[in-house]
């Protein structure tokens, strides 16, 4: 019996150990094997002097485990008030006993988690997770985006666009552990580390983008504005300081935003005068016009086979206007003038040489190319329409490609917003700078930028002009376009670049729907431009080439003369103004201008300015 | 038979079977002792060298747990001076300090530098002169 019982014994011991052996083995490790995922930390986003636009910190999480919460109510009660959460919803975690774990409160502050833990509360934890940081608020929001909105994981924005270089690889740790939970020392361990996502370096600078949604904010608070975007761009390398997209609240304080929607890249406007540098200047490339070439310029006028007439935006005795005088004078009449030494095919041509109907060289999700004409299609009124601005839809970083490339002297810069991402090995890589390709000649840009210093000094730009600077630049001023009809409202913009000896910095502003139909971009758009550049200026350190203050002086006398204020108010200068508005000044912001908002081909446009 | 061959043949004597070479009683303690003893050094020192791993998985588990500490706490400090630093943060922090906005940015114009003379061989060139002119054409390059 013994030697039986022994022999079936034996024969177990080989089953088990030798037969079976490998899965035994791997049951008993699988037992005891502990597995724990790491997560990766995702990379930062910087601006272009590394400052921290958007990090990634661990924050604590409140969870409780509900078979220890001995009063669930009394519990919830305490809670409440200290997490911010409903009462009858932290009820309902505490109660239910199907779980050991519920989450209360999700990456709260250290000042939170210390009050909690404080308490004392049985069966409350905590445990860690990542939690994004935008350590300026509010600041850049539009080109930022957010991480982790609706759907849960879901990115706009640069968080959208590098959302695969920034989410990094998570890792894992395996390790044998004792029935008690603890490693044993010795066995098995396999640990891969998390490897954290890339870094993106934005060429957007922390201070003037600071600047430029602080003046564009107040300037769309005063005016009581829809919204308005700016957007700067150094010269040197077309790399962009500053993106801004402000929602106006009918004048009551408008903020930075929206997280989903760069308005600079993907809306669309009609340009309207800020287009007659583009007419302009091809005339001049072509030699159809000079700087003192003179028109008689009428303050209305129709074109063979139009219903109705072009005018200007203020009446005036008919003039003899040099080239020079009517972009001064933002003429519509002597544009068309201009226009009409031009082809069809010349027009279209000169909008698509200076950017216009394609995307910008800026990497953006839901950038639109622009719609443009077809010249085939001008029929009677659509060269001198496309000629003021109207007939086409562009967006603001296309326009303010447009002065950029007369102020790089006819050779366009292609305008980035990503400087390099640096890898987790911390491997820095700088994307290429994209080279331009010549539009006008020199000379063209040179006469044209001559041209847009008088907008300024004594023209429809004064407010554009900058203590210590010489500033070119254009006004501009449309009506809207809603679902196809042209209504009150007006899109007002200013766009130049200084100092207009040496161009060192463009920038464009266009503010949406000011509540008075009556203002201008001249108005409007110009001072908040005007601070805006004075800060980048003196922030580059770039010198001034117009010590004198020449031209600022003259713009001055000229604002003065036509009753122009040019301060954008703020602080309680703005507190004040708001105070002062009837409530009947209000009004609730109309839609702004979105994909797909042009005017029709063959309309006649009110004046543009 | 031979008187030689009778010898040869006899077997041996009987009292010659209880004789035989006995080993050293010390060196026989010390083949029984010896492999104890290693046994027993091996056990202890396997099972000191299990304790200094197990010391030593304690203490990789302690350095790791500081690290997480520390990582976080840096990541807290980044977020605070990042915070502290934006813009809106400084400019609030100037206005409860009564500082306002500049109303314009003066610029300060430094005249030009009065030309230097030409040294002569009749005017003896200072130090501070032949020093220059020797870093002069270094400054004036292109980097």
């Amino acid at each position: 019996m013994v030697v039986v019982a022994f022999a079936l014994l034996g024969v177990r011991v080989v089953q088990v150990q030798a037969l079976n052996g490998d899965v035994y083995a791997r049951r008993a490790v699988a037992q005891s094997l502990h597995r724990s995922d790491i997560p990766a930390d995702r990379g930062s986003v910087f601006d272009r002097n590394g400052r921290d636009l958007a990090l990634t910190v661990r924050r604590s999480t409140v969870y409780a485990d509900p078979t220890y919460v001995l009063d669930p109510a009394g519990t919830a009660e305490v809670l409440a008030p200290v997490l911010g959460v409903d009462r009858d919803f932290l009820v309902g975690q505490l109660s239910d006993r199907r779980f050991r774990f519920r989450y209360l409160a999700r990456t709260v502050s250290d000042r939170v988690q210390a009050a909690v833990r404080a308490l004392k509360l049985p069966g409350i934890g905590f445990v860690e997770e990542p939690d994004r940081s935008y350590p300026a608020g509010p600041l850049a929001a539009s080109i930022l985006g957010r991480v982790g909105g609706d759907p849960p994981g879901s990115a706009v924005g640069i968080e959208g666009l590098y959302h695969d270089l920034l989410t990094g690889t998570p890792g894992r740790i395996e390790v044998e552990v004792d029935p008690g939970g603890k490693e044993i020392p010795g066995t098995r361990r396999v640990a891969i580390p998390a490897r954290r996502g890339s870094d993106v370096v934005l060429t957007l600078d922390e201070d003037v983008q600071w600047q430029a949604e602080h003046s564009l904010i107040d300037q769309v608070t005063a005016t009581g504005a829809a919204g308005g975007t700016a957007m700067v761009v150094d010269l040197r390398d077309g790399d962009v300081l500053a993106v801004a997209s402000v929602r106006g609240a009918g004048g009551r304080g408008a903020t930075a935003g929206p997280y989903d929607r760069n308005v600079a890249l993907t809306d669309l406007y009609e340009p309207g005068s800020t287009m007659k540098v583009v007419t302009l200047s091809w005339a001049l490339q072509h030699g159809r016009v000079g700087p003192q070439t003179t028109f008689e310029v009428p303050d209305r006028f129709t074109v063979p086979g139009a219903e109705e007439a072009y005018r200007d935006a203020e009446p005036h005795p008919t003039e003899r206007w040099t080239t020079t005088d009517i972009l001064r004078e933002s003429s519509n009449v002597g544009t068309i003038k201009i226009a009409q030494r031009l082809t069809n095919a010349e027009m279209g041509a000169a909008q698509r040489a200076f950017g216009l109907g394609r995307r910008t060289t800026i990497t953006w999700p839901g950038q639109s190319n622009g719609l443009l004409t077809d010249p085939g299609e001008y029929y009677a009124t659509g060269r001198f329409s496309a000629a003021i601005g109207y007939g086409a839809a562009v967006s603001a970083a296309q326009m303010l490609g447009v002065f950029a490339t007369v102020a790089n002297e006819g050779v366009s810069r292609p305008l980035h917003l990503r400087e390099a991402i640096v890898d987790p090995d911390g491997r820095r890589r700088v994307d290429p700078v994209p080279s331009g390709r010549r539009v006008v000649s020199r000379a063209t840009a040179r006469t044209m930028t001559a041209m847009l210093r008088r907008v300024v000094g004594a023209g429809t730009g004064a407010c554009a002009a900058i203590p210590g600077y010489a500033v070119a630049g254009k006004t501009g001023t449309t009506k809207k376009q809603v679902d196809g009809v042209y209504t009150s409202s007006k899109i007002v913009s200013f766009i130049g670049f200084a100092p207009a000896a040496r161009p060192r910095f463009a920038t464009i502003v266009v503010v949406d729907s000011p509540a008075d139909p009556h203002l201008t971009g001249g108005v409007v758009a110009a001072p908040v431009w005007s601070e805006i550049m004075r800060f980048v200026l003196t922030r580059a350190g770039v010198a001034p080439d117009d010590p004198a203050d020449g031209q600022f002086a003259a713009a001055r006398r000229r604002s003065a003369e036509k009753g122009v204020g040019c301060d954008v108010p703020h602080g309680p200068a703005l507190e004040a103004l708001l105070a002062a508005r009837t409530p009947a000044a209000s009004r609730i912001p109309k839609r702004s201008a979105g994909a797909g908002s042009t005017a029709s081909l063959d309309s006649v446009p009110s004046p543009t300015r | 038979m031979s008187a030689t061959a009778r010898v040869a043949l006899a077997p041996a004597r009987p009292e010659a079977r209880h004789l035989r070479v006995v080993g050293d009683p010390v060196a026989r303690r010390r083949v029984v002792v010896l492999p104890i003893v290693v046994v027993v050094v091996s056990a202890f020192l396997l099972a000191g060298f299990w304790a200094a791993m197990a010391q030593s998985a304690v203490r990789i588990d302690s350095l790791e747990r500081t690290r997480d500490t520390e990582q976080l706490r840096y990541q807290r400090l980044r977020e605070e001076v990042a915070r502290l630093a934006s813009p809106a943060a400084v400019t609030a922090a100037a206005r409860r300090f009564g500082m306002e906005p500049a109303p314009r940015t003066e610029f300060i114009s430094v005249p030009r530098a009065a030309p230097r003379p030409e040294p002569t061989d009749a005017a003896p060139v200072s130090l501070a002169t032949d020093r220059y002119l020797r870093a002069k054409p270094a400054l004036g390059r292109d980097r």
